[in-house]
Protein backbone atom coordinates (compact mmCIF):
# COMPACT_ATOMS: atom_id res chain seq x y z
CA UNK A 1 0.00 0.00 0.00
CA UNK A 2 1.51 3.28 -1.27
CA UNK A 3 -1.07 6.28 -0.53
CA UNK A 4 0.66 8.29 -2.89
CA UNK A 5 -0.27 6.16 -6.12
CA UNK A 6 -3.36 5.36 -4.31
CA UNK A 7 -4.68 9.36 -4.09
CA UNK A 8 -3.49 10.48 -7.56
CA UNK A 9 -5.09 6.83 -8.88
CA UNK A 10 -8.25 7.60 -7.47
CA UNK A 11 -7.99 11.48 -8.31
CA UNK A 12 -7.96 10.15 -11.96
CA UNK A 13 -11.00 8.07 -11.97
CA UNK A 14 -12.85 10.21 -10.70
CA UNK A 15 -12.07 13.40 -12.80
CA UNK A 16 -12.59 10.59 -15.89
CA UNK A 17 -15.77 9.39 -14.97
CA UNK A 18 -16.74 13.11 -14.95
CA UNK A 19 -15.68 13.58 -17.83
CA UNK A 20 -17.50 10.27 -19.36
CA UNK A 21 -20.49 11.49 -18.32
CA UNK A 22 -20.70 14.76 -19.81
CA UNK A 23 -18.84 13.64 -22.96
CA UNK A 24 -21.74 11.28 -23.37
CA UNK A 25 -24.56 13.57 -22.66
CA UNK A 26 -23.30 15.94 -24.99
CA UNK A 27 -22.39 13.34 -27.77
CA UNK A 28 -18.75 13.72 -27.74
CA UNK A 29 -17.20 11.09 -28.92
CA UNK A 30 -13.86 11.81 -28.76
CA UNK A 31 -14.26 13.19 -25.09
CA UNK A 32 -15.42 9.74 -23.97
CA UNK A 33 -12.75 7.84 -25.99
CA UNK A 34 -10.26 10.30 -23.62
CA UNK A 35 -11.86 9.82 -20.35
CA UNK A 36 -11.70 5.78 -20.78
CA UNK A 37 -8.36 5.92 -21.69
CA UNK A 38 -7.73 8.30 -18.28
CA UNK A 39 -9.85 5.53 -16.29
CA UNK A 40 -7.75 2.97 -17.39
CA UNK A 41 -4.47 5.13 -16.29
CA UNK A 42 -6.35 5.79 -13.38
CA UNK A 43 -7.05 2.18 -12.45
CA UNK A 44 -3.69 1.05 -13.37
CA UNK A 45 -1.92 3.97 -10.83
CA UNK A 46 -4.50 2.48 -8.47
CA UNK A 47 -3.84 -1.33 -8.24
CA UNK A 48 0.06 -0.32 -8.54
CA UNK A 49 -0.80 2.16 -5.24
CA UNK A 50 -2.83 -0.95 -3.49
CA UNK A 51 -0.10 -3.58 -3.93
CA UNK A 52 3.09 -2.05 -3.83
CA UNK A 53 5.07 -3.01 -0.65
CA UNK A 54 8.50 -1.65 0.12
CA UNK A 55 11.36 -3.00 -1.24
CA UNK A 56 12.97 -2.90 2.18
CA UNK A 57 10.16 -4.40 3.63
CA UNK A 58 10.42 -8.09 1.13
CA UNK A 59 14.01 -7.90 2.45
CA UNK A 60 13.58 -7.78 6.03
CA UNK A 61 10.45 -10.50 5.86
CA UNK A 62 13.04 -12.63 4.13
CA UNK A 63 15.71 -12.15 6.89
CA UNK A 64 13.09 -12.90 9.45
CA UNK A 65 11.92 -16.30 7.91
CA UNK A 66 15.51 -16.99 8.01
CA UNK A 67 16.77 -15.86 11.76
CA UNK A 68 13.64 -17.50 12.49
CA UNK A 69 14.52 -21.02 11.00
CA UNK A 70 18.00 -21.01 12.85
CA UNK A 71 16.03 -19.79 16.08
CA UNK A 72 13.97 -22.54 16.00
CA UNK A 73 16.13 -25.31 15.17
CA UNK A 74 18.51 -24.07 17.99
CA UNK A 75 15.02 -24.12 20.30
CA UNK A 76 14.33 -27.46 19.35
CA UNK A 77 17.86 -28.99 19.40
CA UNK A 78 18.17 -27.74 22.91
CA UNK A 79 15.20 -29.69 23.82
CA UNK A 80 13.37 -26.54 25.24
CA UNK A 81 10.65 -26.76 22.25
CA UNK A 82 8.49 -28.63 25.99
CA UNK A 83 8.20 -26.70 28.77
CA UNK A 84 10.21 -23.69 27.98
CA UNK A 85 9.80 -20.47 30.25
CA UNK A 86 10.57 -17.26 28.61
CA UNK A 87 11.84 -14.79 31.21
CA UNK A 88 13.26 -11.32 30.76
CA UNK A 89 15.82 -10.40 33.42
CA UNK A 90 18.03 -7.91 33.88
CA UNK A 91 22.12 -7.80 35.44
CA UNK A 92 24.34 -4.95 35.45
CA UNK A 93 22.64 -2.79 33.12
CA UNK A 94 22.21 -5.36 30.45
CA UNK A 95 19.07 -6.90 30.06
CA UNK A 96 18.52 -10.25 28.57
CA UNK A 97 15.26 -12.19 27.36
CA UNK A 98 15.92 -15.87 27.60
CA UNK A 99 14.16 -19.26 26.73
CA UNK A 100 15.19 -21.54 29.09
CA UNK A 101 13.62 -24.73 30.82
CA UNK A 102 13.85 -23.29 34.27
CA UNK A 103 14.36 -19.90 35.73
CA UNK A 104 18.18 -19.57 36.38
CA UNK A 105 19.48 -16.94 37.75
CA UNK A 106 20.67 -13.55 36.41
CA UNK A 107 24.12 -13.31 36.89
CA UNK A 108 25.11 -16.89 35.25
CA UNK A 109 23.47 -15.42 31.51
CA UNK A 110 25.37 -14.38 29.01
CA UNK A 111 24.23 -14.00 25.14
CA UNK A 112 23.74 -16.67 23.18
CA UNK A 113 23.63 -20.59 23.72
CA UNK A 114 24.80 -21.95 26.96
CA UNK A 115 24.35 -23.94 29.76
CA UNK A 116 23.83 -23.20 33.38
CA UNK A 117 22.83 -24.82 36.51
CA UNK A 118 23.02 -27.84 34.42
CA UNK A 119 19.32 -25.97 32.12
CA UNK A 120 20.54 -25.27 28.70
CA UNK A 121 19.36 -21.82 27.92
CA UNK A 122 19.29 -18.87 24.75
CA UNK A 123 19.52 -15.57 25.48
CA UNK A 124 19.21 -12.42 23.59
CA UNK A 125 20.67 -9.51 25.32
CA UNK A 126 19.83 -5.67 25.24
CA UNK A 127 21.45 -2.63 25.91
CA UNK A 128 18.88 0.23 25.61
CA UNK A 129 20.51 3.64 25.55
CA UNK A 130 19.56 6.76 28.13
CA UNK A 131 17.10 8.05 25.96
CA UNK A 132 15.50 5.12 25.39
CA UNK A 133 15.52 4.29 28.88
CA UNK A 134 14.03 7.27 30.49
CA UNK A 135 11.59 7.41 27.84
CA UNK A 136 10.30 3.71 29.46
CA UNK A 137 10.43 4.82 32.75
CA UNK A 138 8.30 7.88 32.26
CA UNK A 139 5.05 6.03 31.17
CA UNK A 140 2.53 4.52 33.17
CA UNK A 141 2.42 0.27 32.61
CA UNK A 142 -0.60 0.83 30.25
CA UNK A 143 0.74 3.89 28.45
CA UNK A 144 3.93 2.17 27.62
CA UNK A 145 2.56 -1.12 26.19
CA UNK A 146 0.30 0.56 24.11
CA UNK A 147 3.13 3.10 22.95
CA UNK A 148 5.46 0.68 22.16
CA UNK A 149 3.71 -2.14 20.56
CA UNK A 150 0.77 -0.51 19.02
CA UNK A 151 2.39 2.71 17.99
CA UNK A 152 5.77 1.97 17.77
CA UNK A 153 5.69 -1.41 16.31
CA UNK A 154 2.35 -1.75 14.47
CA UNK A 155 1.58 -4.99 16.09
CA UNK A 156 -2.49 -4.85 16.74
CA UNK A 157 -4.83 -1.89 16.02
CA UNK A 158 -5.87 -2.17 19.89
CA UNK A 159 -4.61 -3.40 22.70
CA UNK A 160 -6.49 -4.26 26.63
CA UNK A 161 -4.41 -4.37 29.63
CA UNK A 162 -5.53 -6.01 32.98
CA UNK A 163 -3.09 -5.58 35.74
CA UNK A 164 -3.58 -7.68 38.64
CA UNK A 165 -1.56 -8.49 42.04
CA UNK A 166 1.19 -10.51 40.94
CA UNK A 167 0.36 -10.21 36.59
CA UNK A 168 -0.09 -9.13 33.89
CA UNK A 169 -2.64 -9.72 31.39
CA UNK A 170 -2.80 -7.82 27.90
CA UNK A 171 -4.59 -9.36 25.08
CA UNK A 172 -3.53 -7.64 21.37
CA UNK A 173 -6.99 -7.50 19.68
CA UNK A 174 -6.98 -7.55 15.80
CA UNK A 175 -3.33 -8.64 15.59
CA UNK A 176 -1.47 -7.44 11.70
CA UNK A 177 -2.01 -10.53 9.65
CA UNK A 178 1.47 -10.58 8.71
CA UNK A 179 2.19 -10.85 12.48
CA UNK A 180 -0.04 -14.22 13.34
CA UNK A 181 1.81 -16.43 11.22
CA UNK A 182 5.35 -15.40 13.07
CA UNK A 183 3.15 -15.28 16.60
CA UNK A 184 2.77 -18.89 16.09
CA UNK A 185 6.64 -19.55 15.93
CA UNK A 186 8.47 -20.61 19.40
CA UNK A 187 11.30 -18.60 18.66
CA UNK A 188 9.24 -15.38 18.11
CA UNK A 189 10.98 -12.21 19.73
CA UNK A 190 7.51 -10.85 20.67
CA UNK A 191 6.73 -12.66 23.33
CA UNK A 192 10.36 -11.91 24.69
CA UNK A 193 9.79 -8.31 24.47
CA UNK A 194 6.70 -7.95 26.18
CA UNK A 195 8.05 -8.93 29.59
CA UNK A 196 11.19 -7.18 28.97
CA UNK A 197 9.31 -4.01 28.39
CA UNK A 198 7.26 -4.79 31.67
CA UNK A 199 10.09 -5.50 33.15
CA UNK A 200 12.14 -2.50 32.34
CA UNK A 201 9.29 -0.41 33.46
CA UNK A 202 8.77 -1.92 37.02
CA UNK A 203 11.89 -2.90 37.49
CA UNK A 204 10.83 -6.95 38.31
CA UNK A 205 12.05 -9.70 36.42
CA UNK A 206 9.36 -11.11 34.60
CA UNK A 207 8.05 -14.18 33.10
CA UNK A 208 5.58 -15.67 30.45
CA UNK A 209 2.83 -17.06 32.35
CA UNK A 210 0.39 -18.55 29.16
CA UNK A 211 0.29 -17.26 25.73
CA UNK A 212 -2.84 -18.13 23.53
CA UNK A 213 -3.90 -16.96 19.62
CA UNK A 214 -7.53 -16.82 19.15
CA UNK A 215 -8.58 -15.99 16.34
CA UNK A 216 -7.00 -12.59 15.31
CA UNK A 217 -6.25 -11.85 19.11
CA UNK A 218 -3.42 -12.68 21.03
CA UNK A 219 -3.64 -12.74 24.42
CA UNK A 220 -0.66 -13.31 26.48
CA UNK A 221 -0.16 -13.14 30.55
CA UNK A 222 2.69 -12.31 31.87
CA UNK A 223 4.04 -13.22 35.86
CA UNK A 224 6.26 -10.94 38.36
CA UNK A 225 9.57 -12.71 39.81
CA UNK A 226 10.77 -10.33 41.78
CA UNK A 227 12.82 -7.63 42.42
CA UNK A 228 15.70 -6.95 39.43
CA UNK A 229 19.07 -5.56 40.06
CA UNK B 1 10.21 11.17 0.49
CA UNK B 2 12.85 9.80 -2.47
CA UNK B 3 12.21 9.35 -6.00
CA UNK B 4 12.17 5.70 -6.72
CA UNK B 5 12.11 4.01 -10.36
CA UNK B 6 8.46 3.10 -9.96
CA UNK B 7 7.83 7.46 -10.22
CA UNK B 8 9.84 7.80 -13.31
CA UNK B 9 8.34 4.50 -14.65
CA UNK B 10 4.62 5.54 -13.87
CA UNK B 11 5.31 9.22 -15.29
CA UNK B 12 6.67 8.12 -18.18
CA UNK B 13 4.23 5.62 -18.80
CA UNK B 14 1.18 8.67 -18.42
CA UNK B 15 3.39 10.70 -20.89
CA UNK B 16 3.64 8.26 -23.49
CA UNK B 17 -0.11 7.59 -22.77
CA UNK B 18 -0.75 11.54 -23.22
CA UNK B 19 1.57 11.63 -26.70
CA UNK B 20 -0.93 8.98 -28.15
CA UNK B 21 -3.54 10.75 -26.78
CA UNK B 22 -2.72 13.91 -28.15
CA UNK B 23 -1.82 12.02 -31.74
CA UNK B 24 -5.52 10.48 -31.55
CA UNK B 25 -7.49 13.58 -31.24
CA UNK B 26 -5.47 15.73 -33.97
CA UNK B 27 -6.46 12.53 -36.27
CA UNK B 28 -10.22 13.00 -34.78
CA UNK B 29 -10.65 9.13 -33.93
CA UNK B 30 -14.42 8.95 -33.38
CA UNK B 31 -13.93 5.12 -32.14
CA UNK B 32 -13.85 5.23 -28.35
CA UNK B 33 -12.41 1.37 -28.53
CA UNK B 34 -8.56 3.02 -30.40
CA UNK B 35 -8.59 5.33 -27.17
CA UNK B 36 -9.11 2.22 -24.55
CA UNK B 37 -6.87 -0.08 -26.97
CA UNK B 38 -3.80 2.12 -27.38
CA UNK B 39 -3.44 2.98 -23.74
CA UNK B 40 -3.39 -0.97 -22.56
CA UNK B 41 -1.20 -1.74 -25.26
CA UNK B 42 1.15 1.01 -23.98
CA UNK B 43 0.34 -0.08 -20.68
CA UNK B 44 1.61 -3.86 -21.63
CA UNK B 45 4.14 -3.36 -23.13
CA UNK B 46 5.90 -0.37 -21.01
CA UNK B 47 5.22 -2.42 -17.77
CA UNK B 48 7.29 -5.33 -19.64
CA UNK B 49 10.12 -2.86 -20.23
CA UNK B 50 10.63 -1.38 -17.61
CA UNK B 51 11.75 -3.19 -14.51
CA UNK B 52 9.91 -1.35 -11.52
CA UNK B 53 7.10 -2.07 -13.13
CA UNK B 54 7.64 -5.64 -14.05
CA UNK B 55 8.73 -6.35 -10.61
CA UNK B 56 5.32 -5.84 -9.47
CA UNK B 57 2.89 -8.46 -8.63
CA UNK B 58 -0.22 -7.38 -10.50
CA UNK B 59 -1.42 -10.53 -11.97
CA UNK B 60 -5.44 -9.64 -12.17
CA UNK B 61 -4.63 -5.99 -13.37
CA UNK B 62 -2.52 -7.65 -16.29
CA UNK B 63 -5.25 -10.01 -16.73
CA UNK B 64 -8.07 -7.88 -17.25
CA UNK B 65 -5.98 -5.47 -19.42
CA UNK B 66 -5.71 -9.05 -21.60
CA UNK B 67 -9.25 -9.69 -21.62
CA UNK B 68 -10.16 -6.16 -22.71
CA UNK B 69 -7.90 -6.45 -25.24
CA UNK B 70 -9.15 -9.51 -26.38
CA UNK B 71 -12.92 -7.99 -26.26
CA UNK B 72 -12.11 -4.57 -28.27
CA UNK B 73 -10.48 -7.00 -31.23
CA UNK B 74 -13.43 -9.31 -31.17
CA UNK B 75 -15.10 -5.81 -31.29
CA UNK B 76 -13.02 -4.33 -34.13
CA UNK B 77 -13.78 -7.77 -36.25
CA UNK B 78 -17.45 -8.10 -36.05
CA UNK B 79 -17.39 -4.30 -37.33
CA UNK B 80 -15.34 -5.32 -40.01
CA UNK B 81 -17.57 -8.61 -41.01
CA UNK B 82 -20.55 -6.25 -40.30
CA UNK B 83 -21.88 -8.40 -37.37
CA UNK B 84 -24.22 -5.82 -35.58
CA UNK B 85 -25.46 -6.92 -32.12
CA UNK B 86 -28.14 -4.64 -31.57
CA UNK B 87 -27.62 -1.73 -28.41
CA UNK B 88 -24.20 -1.83 -29.34
CA UNK B 89 -23.71 0.68 -31.47
CA UNK B 90 -23.54 4.08 -30.22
Amino acid sequence: MEYRYVISGSNILLVSIFLFITGYIFGEKILVGLSSSFLILGIIFLSIGLTYTEPLKNFYNLSRKLYVRLTNRIIEDLGLLTGMVIYACRSNEQSYIVYSKDIIKCENIFEGIGISENKPYVAFSLKLDDDEYTYIKSLELKQLIEQVFIHRYGLASTVNIRINKDSISIEFISVNNEIIEYLKQPSNIIHGLIPLYIMLNTDKDTYVVNEDIVGNNYVIKVGFLGESK
Amino acid sequence: MTIRGIDVGLIILSIIVLIFMIILVIIDDENIEDYLFVTIIVYIIYSKIDPSLHMLNLKYLDLSMYTLIVLIIIYKLMNIFNINIPGLTW
